[in-house]
């Protein structure tokens, strides 16, 4: 039966295994790509996606001949990259069948990104797949594998905890906010200094649209620059301000130079007096602006760059962690991709069959017409021929029905002698 | 009575599904926790078609009725959680919810053949009215409490920065303040509704606006700690870490209260005489 099926093969470069000097001239502009999908058509190369991305270059393709097409396919690359095979044929690597089905799930849900669990890459391949499917380059095989590969992300990005805690500290920040405030747009928050990362931070937080930005800073200019940088409304202060403002904010970012405490523990303790809500506290300056007993008060939460960076390195260990599962996941999809495409085999035989009934159906129709139905008006003869289609089905449909049956079975040895057997008795 | 232990064991399930939610993260247990409650609900509707409540003329409510009832509109508030604003947050109010429920399912099991009961005038709907407000009240400070004992986890949790993989899977602390705010001020309201309506059915049966019963007694203890409680959280006199532990404590001081008066006084317990 195997002869029928075209197969499934990839190649393809990633920051794993190729520099970025390599991998750039593989980022084909659209004209360049079109101009290659259509001489790969030529080339017997059946169904083509590219995958491009700053970290990637893919080519998933189908041809009933794969060994030969994947010589093709890296002739076209050299040909359209305008780089000889030897300098970037070390750094492709080639995978089939299983092996590539596999590869793009793992590639969809994150798990060969630089940073796994990265939110982007399932856009980004839905992008160029959808590029694929406006070209014409994709059929029934591609179609299937790349939906299969879009569910298997969402899987694993909603049945795991991969991409669910952040990585970096200034969205661990923000996301601590949310934690205790919510909504930040009701809150306010107020920045000590300018450091580069208590800046980022602020950003991250202007993004999630906190309420109020309060920027308190010894060099007006350097507060009036933050200001325009986070294109939002900024009251700016002095930092001699700083002690009657504490009570109004709910978050405080610290980053100034200074030798000693900004803010001490009875600073602290003293603007709770005036206030019942919680106070978030992130010191991301070395040497530390808040003291750290201020901590120890209740419903006040206080991080500095370690705390923040233990989180991370946190994180990444349950990421890691959870990558075990999501194998699992993928290794579970891959096997029912190939289920589904194994039983592609049986379905040149269904078509012969029902070609080799139609055309029996067809030609004794045509007899008939021309001899004992000559005398019925085209409508009543549109009746019989439906008549027979309906008969045909009908008869076809419980025999059909055992082959797709047979068709998720066809590497057995039972499978492909029935079919054989089949092929046998309608002579085909 | 097979049919309550079923029940029980339901809620037994359910508990482990609602905190295997938080704990494993999976979307398949909250959805079963979802799909147990239902059933819970549905069962409990059909056990109080067949509980015996009315017989010749008046109503015989026995203890079992009260457990039942509080299980009931837990069981209802439970599933509120899930379809009203707080269902982003129901996985984790579910699974604090649901076990507490199921202490309460447990605990019934002892009262179900219990000979306490009261008997009052099937014309006397005030009773019924006061019975279902003043178990709400209850029902709902339940509420505030578990609000407040996830309020104490995230904010330990927050202070003890470890990973952020146990944070996300609670509700952030204004989700819970939120809540605690809006269970004690409808507990509030239920309850004082509750008591207004005891004391116009005491006077309207007995002439009297008081029993001096010592459930009665319990009973005003109650709802002055629930309006201290609400009125500390209007008037923002303390964070909320610390109201979060003085709700916690009064709410563990009236249930053992409550509970060691009905094993000590076991006649002339407010109407179970």
């Amino acid at each position: 039966m195997k002869e029928y099926l075209p197969q499934i093969g990839m190649v393809g470069m990633s920051h794993k295994t190729a520099p970025v000097e390599t991998r750039e001239c593989f980022a084909f502009d659209t004209g360049v790509l079109e101009a290659f999908v259509t001489t790969a058509k030529e080339n017997d190369i059946l169904e083509m996606v590219y995958i491009a991305t700053c970290n990637r270059m893919e080519l998933y393709f189908v041809s009933p001949h794969i060994e030969d097409a994947t010589q093709r396919v890296i002739h076209l690359l050299e040909q359209f990259a305008g780089l000889t095979r030897d300098r970037f044929e070390p750094v492709l690597y080639k995978k089939y069948h299983k092996e590539a089905v596999r590869h793009l799930l793992c590639v969809a849900s994150s798990l060969d990104s630089m940073v796994i669990g990265e939110n982007e890459i399932v856009g980004q391949v839905k992008d160029w797949y959808r590029w694929a499917t406006q070209h014409n380059t994709t059929g029934t095989i591609l179609n299937k594998l790349f939906h299969q590969a879009f569910r298997t992300a969402k899987r694993v990005r909603t049945e795991t905890e991969i991409a669910r805690n952040p990585l970096s500290i200034a969205f661990i920040a923000v996301e601590l906010a949310k934690k205790i405030f919510e909504d930040l747009s009701k809150h306010r928050v107020l920045l000590i200094g300018a450091g580069e990362m208590a800046e980022l931070i602020l950003k991250y937080l202007t993004k999630f649209k906190i309420g109020t930005v309060i920027l308190a800073n010894r060099s007006l200019h350097n507060a009036q620059r933050i200001a325009n940088e986070i294109n939002q409304d900024a009251t700016i202060i002095t930092l001699a301000e700083i002690i009657e403002t504490i009570p109004r904010v709910d978050i405080i970012i610290s980053s100034a130079g200074a030798h000693h405490y900004v803010l001490t523990k009875d600073m602290v303790q003293e603007a709770l007096k005036k206030r019942t809500q919680p106070l978030f506290l992130i010191d991301i300056a070395v040497p530390r602006n808040i003291d750290p007993a201020a901590g120890h008060i209740r419903d006040v939460f206080l991080y500095n760059i370690d705390d923040l960076k233990s989180i991370a390195d946190e994180n990444l260990k349950n990421r890691l962690n959870e990558t075990k599962l999501a194998y699992q996941m993928i290794e579970a999809d891959t096997e029912e991709f190939l289920h589904w495409y194994e039983s592609l085999q049986i379905v040149p035989l269904i078509a012969k069959i029902q070609k080799t009934f139609e055309t029996i159906r067809n030609d004794e129709l045509k007899k008939y017409r021309r001899r004992k139905l000559k005398h019925l008006e085209d409508k009543d003869f549109a009746i019989i021929e439906e008549l027979t289609r309906q008969i045909m089905t009908k008869t076809l449909h419980i025999p059909i029905s055992y082959l797709k049956e047979l068709g998720t079975h066809c590497h057995s040895k039972e499978a492909k002698e029935k079919a054989n057997l089949l092929k046998e008795i309608f002579k085909l | 009575m097979i049919v309550i232990y079923i029940l029980v064991l339901l809620f037994i399930v359910a508990s482990v599904c609602s905190v295997l939610s938080i704990h494993k993260d999976m979307p398949l247990h909250e959805r079963t926790t979802k799909v147990l409650t239902s059933i819970i609900l549905l069962m409990l509707v059909v056990i109080g078609y067949f509980l015996p409540v009315y017989g010749a003329g008046v109503y015989k409510i026995h203890i079992f009725i009260f457990f039942y009832l509080t299980i009931l509109f837990l069981t209802l508030l439970t599933l509120y959680m899930a379809v009203s604003q707080w269902k982003n947050d129901y996985r984790s109010l579910s699974a604090i919810l649901i076990p507490l429920t199921t202490i309460i399912a447990i605990t019934s099991l002892f009262f179900i053949n219990s000979p306490r009961y009261m008997v009052i005038s099937a014309d006397n709907g005030i009773m019924v009215i006061h019975i279902v407000l003043a178990l709400l009240g209850e029902v709902l400070f339940f509420v505030a409490f578990a609000s407040s004992v996830l309020y104490i986890v995230v904010s330990w949790q927050l202070q003890k920065k470890t990973s952020m993989k146990f944070i996300n899977r609670f509700p952030s602390l204004t989700v819970l303040s939120r809540l605690t705010s809006f269970s004690l001020s409808r507990s509030f309201f239920f309850f004082t509704a509750g008591i207004i309506f005891g004391i116009i059915m005491l006077y309207q049966f007995y002439g009297n606006i008081s029993s001096g019963s010592p459930k009665e007694i319990l009973m005003y203890g109650a709802w002055g700690i629930i309006f201290i409680l609400w009125l500390i959280k209007r008037a923002h006199v303390t964070s909320n870490y610390y109201l979060s532990i003085i709700i916690i404590v009064s709410f563990l001081i009236l249930v053992i209260v409550f509970t060691a008066s009905n094993v000590v006084v076991t006649s002339g317990f407010h109407s179970f005489r």
